[in-house]
């Protein structure tokens, strides 16, 4: 069956038909934008809880890092500590001056070959004594000691007491003890004469005197990255 | 339900406009003005793009703690050396500890000082002990090693003075010979056998060594 509207067109019903209404439409962006702002506001304000729990964690991680760190530190401290006390204890073991071998050598010497004959030499009192040094920082590096003895010299001929007396030195300076135990200087350096005299006894010039000979050893524990003898 | 929207389709379709721009305007210069203020306790999130990066704000205290973290971090990671190194040092001083006598031991450095001279073989040379005497140094103010001195006085030929000094000098305690004074014996003749005899040397000597006092020491005899 066909159905026939009779109603004029602008009565007859129509179907939905667009009409842009600039209004409707300014009303919705406006709408729209403002959804935006406000989902932006609300990520802020989650992001701004966010960033202070995340604060919270590395605030609560810094103060772990920071006690761990402080053993570190305290611990770091000690060292220096450790140092000055080796330094110390290194100091003092190196200010050790040996003197058996240097007392066998002197023997050694003065019971050996002149080069000039005609003569002996005995040894009087002897005196091994400490020279303080000043100390540097961490210790002294330089041990000083003073080897006095008195000497007697025994020469057949009294006119030649002036060589004895250079042979007695030179030999003393060119022999193994002198150059081997560390004595500075010359042994004549503090010879201030003497008077030979002649024994008729014994028919013999003697040369009596004394000498002041200075002993150096450096501490070498005071130098960096030698490390304590073992033994002695 | 005709309320506000009849009331808004009745106005004027300037007002219309007005209202339809004005509104949106307002809630967005507000939730812009409440961002601005959200951006600034935030600070330089790097989520944010950068013309948005505040100055201040939480992430820059994040990012001072990331800083700081990483600092203590380094100076954690030194750990291993600084022990290492702790334990280096530590093993030097009680190596070197071990030759020094604790201050309880006095007495068995001076027993140990009396039987070297005992033990000089006949064979190698004579030594008759004669005393010894104990000089504390007196503790000064700042030094952990005090001295000790035992002023010993023997009586000795040559040789075994000699080996005397020498097994002092050698002993696994520290000792040390600081001063030494050696008169020569006197040269007689001995009329039986008609040879010249010579007297022990007499000999003063002060050996040195030191005790730690600044703590409590510990180690093994």
């Amino acid at each position: 069956m066909i159905l026939i509207n009779l109603l004029p067109p602008e009565l007859r019903k129509r179907g939905a038909e667009f009409q842009f209404n600039p209004i409707m439409a300014g009303g919705v962006g406006g709408l729209a934008l403002c959804v935006v702002v406000l989902f932006g506001f609300l990520w802020l304000r989650g992001e701004l809880a966010t960033a202070n729990d995340i604060l919270a964690d590395k605030n609560t991680e810094l103060e772990a890092k920071t006690a761990q760190a402080k053993v570190v530190t305290e611990r770091q401290a000690l060292i220096a500590d450790f140092e000055k006390r080796r330094d110390t204890l290194f100091g003092l073991l190196g200010r050790k001056m040996y003197w058996a071998r240097t007392i066998d050598e002197f023997s050694k010497q003065i019971t050996g070959e002149w080069s000039q004959p005609g003569f002996k030499v005995s040894a009087g009192d002897l005196t091994i004594s400490d020279i303080p040094t000043e100390k540097r920082a961490g210790g002294a590096d330089e041990v000083r000691a003073s080897f006095r003895w008195r000497y007697k010299i025994v020469g057949e001929e009294n006119q030649k007491s002036g060589d004895y007396i250079n042979s007695f030195f030179k030999t003393i300076e060119k022999g193994p003890f002198w150059a081997s135990q560390g004595f500075i200087s010359k042994p004549d350096d503090r010879y201030d004469g003497d008077r030979p005299r002649w024994n008729p006894g014994i028919k013999r010039v003697i040369v009596e005197g004394g000498v002041d000979w200075q002993r150096v050893k450096l501490s070498e524990f005071m130098k960096k990255g030698v490390k304590t003898p073992r033994g002695n | 339900m005709a309320g506000p929207l009849a009331a808004f389709n009745a106005l004027e379709k300037r007002q219309q406009i007005t209202i339809v721009v004005a509104v949106p305007l307002l809630i967005i210069a507000l939730l812009g003005y409440l961002s601005w203020g959200l951006l600034a306790k935030l600070g330089p999130d790097p989520k944010l793009p950068a013309f948005l990066q505040r100055p201040g704000g939480v992430w820059t205290d994040i990012n001072a703690a990331v800083e700081g973290i990483a600092a203590q971090e380094a100076i954690i990671a030194t750990g291993p050396q600084v022990e290492a190194r702790l334990k280096e040092l530590s093993d030097e001083i009680d190596l070197a500890e071990q030759r020094l006598p604790l201050e309880a031991e006095k007495t068995e450095v001076r027993q140990l000082i009396e039987k070297l001279a005992r033990d000089i073989s006949p064979s190698l040379g004579r030594v008759e002990f004669k005393a010894v005497r104990i000089i504390e140094g007196g503790v000064v103010k700042g030094q952990e090693y005090q001295p000790i001195t035992y002023q010993v006085e023997i009586a000795g030929d040559l040789n075994g003075t000699i080996k005397y000094i020498d097994s002092i000098e050698k002993n696994t305690r520290f000792m040390m010979v600081k001063n030494l004074t050696l008169h020569p014996g006197a040269l007689t003749l001995d009329a039986e056998s008609a040879r010249v005899v010579a007297a022990l040397h007499q000999v003063n000597m002060e050996i040195v060594t030191y005790v730690y006092t600044a703590g409590q020491k510990k180690k093994g005899k």
